[in-house]
């Protein structure tokens, strides 16, 4: 059970980290050596700090979980 | 009559909210701009604190204004000893996708306790919240429900819905029509990606370790086990463990609905030093 908790609270934890850490690689691989946010995520949202992709990714994260959830 | 008295009071309380923080009027910047006498204070960000909040990986507070830091010091405070008083009892967002839940038949709303375990997820989120902006991956900013709310509200007086950010949009309608209309209690985005909310609850918890601090207490003996408290809860933080109510600390926001709809009073606000049975 605790096993299957640590799952979730990593898997929430990535959902939320790794669309950002593959967006700035993807769109700017030095993006990791400054400290300043994705600027041209889709080029029409503006600075919005990445809000869709962290946003829209723990989304789809919570309803494959518990769409897995409701099956079991 | 009670229950009646108690709704206004709540709704008292988020108008109050939306008077200190939102614009036009930001109460609580005025304030602060009077002693400062400075400019610059009509804006959501003067006192927000998810800025410091998002510093707390990389150390970096001083950067942070100080109506911030003081906002975020008083948060901090209240929620360790009070519980996370300022999401049951002041935030407009949090009150709005609440309010929208209301609107919609529970058989069309999902659960999402009954399905995932939210306490998890919400430390999982709240980590991930902490990693991205300390790594500069994303601004604080990213996927807040409280500046979507006050874009979409400036939006929808300039007639200029499509010239605010798309995203911001987005998120708007996402916590508010997914996680509000569409979800059980209306407080699916505070059960999962307020990073305020779950910063709170965690020193709201953090709190009940020390002898004095205020939760909500039950009365086993007098708790019948008939449920109307867990309906009633927006975070849905209580469960029938059995046949007695049972409140999550991790995610109660303190609000008091549970409080009022028992009918045997079982359910009290009270130091935790209060004998429970």
């Amino acid at each position: 059970m605790k096993k299957q908790k640590l799952l979730y609270g990593g898997g929430a934890l990535g959902a939320v980290f790794l669309p950002q850490l593959f967006s700035r690689l993807g769109y700017n691989p030095a993006a990791l050596s400054n400290n300043f946010p994705t600027a041209g995520c889709t080029g029409s949202c503006g600075n919005c700090g990445g809000s869709c992709l962290s946003f829209i990714a723990p989304l789809l994260f919570l309803s494959i979980r518990a769409y897995r959830g409701k099956k079991q | 009559m009670r229950a009646l008295i108690f709704k206004l009071q709540r709704l008292l309380g988020y108008v109050l909210g939306f008077l200190l923080f939102y614009k036009p009027f930001m109460f609580f910047n005025s304030f602060f701009a009077s002693f400062w006498q400075a400019n610059g204070f009509h804006s959501l960000h003067v006192p927000c604190a998810r800025i410091p909040i998002s510093r707390l990986l990389s150390g970096d507070w001083g950067s942070s204004g100080p109506v911030s830091l003081f906002f975020c010091l008083l948060l901090a405070v209240v929620s360790f000893w009070f519980g996370p008083l300022f999401c049951g009892r002041l935030c407009p967002a949090g009150a709005f996708s609440e309010f929208l839940s209301t609107l919609l038949p529970k058989k069309y709303q999902i659960d999402w306790g009954k399905y995932v375990p939210i306490t998890t997820l919400r430390y999982g989120f709240f980590a991930g919240f902490l990693l991205i902006t300390s790594l500069g991956f994303a601004y604080p900013c990213a996927y807040c429900n409280y500046y979507a709310l006050e874009l979409f509200i400036i939006s929808i007086g300039s007639g200029q819905l499509l010239l605010t950010l798309l995203s911001l949009l987005a998120v708007f309608f996402l916590a508010n029509i997914v996680f509000g209309l569409f979800t059980q209690g209306g407080r699916g985005y505070c059960n999962f990606l307020c990073p305020v909310g779950a910063a709170s609850s965690l020193l709201h918890r953090i709190g009940q370790l020390l002898p004095g601090p205020f939760r909500m207490l039950v009365n086993k003996s007098a708790c019948i086990g008939c449920g109307k408290c867990a309906r009633s809860c927006p975070m849905r933080t209580i469960s029938l463990k059995q046949g007695k109510a049972d409140i999550d600390t991790d995610r109660c926001i303190v609000c008091g609905c549970c409080q009022i709809q028992c009918p045997t009073q079982a359910i009290r606000y009270k130091s935790n030093i209060t004998k429970e049975l």
